[in-house]
């Protein structure tokens, strides 16, 4: 297999893997949070949550397979390495920065709706 | 191997035991500095858990795409001062996330203190204007 074809393959994959591994673990750690959040309404919560992992998961992909795209030749092993690292690191990193941003946000819900002004 | 693909190995290896280990204390700690008990507060057990999940989403994200180098160490010698450059980068990321957790942890048990105090403060407000207006009512029925 030649290291472009070897590169997009393994990047394709593993973000495959930590996509649905990281949704899963949102999912099961997000449910008390979002029950906190909406005031004990386990029916809103349950939802907002799915809505929230579909959320996780359209953009995960979308920016998944946009950074799939270089415009350096990967002509051997080593790039294709370096090109893999490269773009998961950055997925990741925008992931991370998106997640702290709903959290944020969600917590900013929960204030609204323990004042009631939600 | 070449000593560039040894480099990568270890880097690799010692970020990932650092950042699991820093993550795993945080959300050993975490879980108490929001509550107090962490073994009866589903809420700050997942909280801390989400914010964790934050954490080790950026640090493997920062380590992953601050693993590539133009250098290419001939010997030892410059594998080894590579290896500590990188890991040392890593490190100073890992240290300011670190604190920024301990800082979000800190302001979510502010918050959580100032809602309990407001809910007390409502309760004893209550009380008071219903012993007042116990006090002023007049007793016919007695």
């Amino acid at each position: 297999m030649s290291p472009p074809v070897a590169g997009y393959l393994i990047y394709l994959l593993l973000m495959a893997v930590v996509t649905a591994g990281v949704g899963a673990v949102l999912y099961h750690h997000g449910e008390p949070f979002l029950i906190d959040v909406f005031a004990g309404d386990r029916k809103l919560a349950r939802t907002i949550n799915q809505l929230l992992l579909a959320g996780f998961y359209l953009t995960n992909f979308a920016l998944v397979l946009l950074m799939l795209r270089t415009a350096d030749r990967l002509t051997t092993a080593l790039d294709a390495w370096h090109f893999v690292a490269e773009r998961i690191g950055l997925v990741l990193i925008i992931l991370g920065g998106m997640h702290f941003f709903n959290v944020a946000v969600l917590t900013g819900v929960r204030q609204r709706v323990a004042r009631k002004t939600w | 191997m070449t000593p560039l693909a040894w480099t990568y190995l270890v880097y690799l290896a010692l970020t990932t035991a650092l950042a699991i280990w820093v993550g795993r204390t945080l959300r050993r700690s975490g879980s108490v500095v929001l509550v107090g008990n962490a073994d009866t507060d589903p809420i700050a057990v997942a909280l801390s858990h989400l914010l964790v999940t934050g954490f080790y989403l950026i640090n493997f994200g920062v380590i992953c795409f601050l693993m590539k180098t133009d250098q290419s160490p001939r010997d030892t010698q410059s594998a080894i001062e590579l290896l500590s450059n990188k890991v040392g980068t890593i490190l100073v990321v890992l240290g300011a996330m670190h604190f920024l957790l301990v800082l979000m942890f800190l302001s979510a048990r502010h918050q959580a203190q100032k809602e309990e105090r407001e809910t007390a403060r409502q309760a004893f407000n209550d009380e008071l204007r219903l012993a007042r207006v116990q006090a002023t009512e007049p007793r016919a029925e007695i």
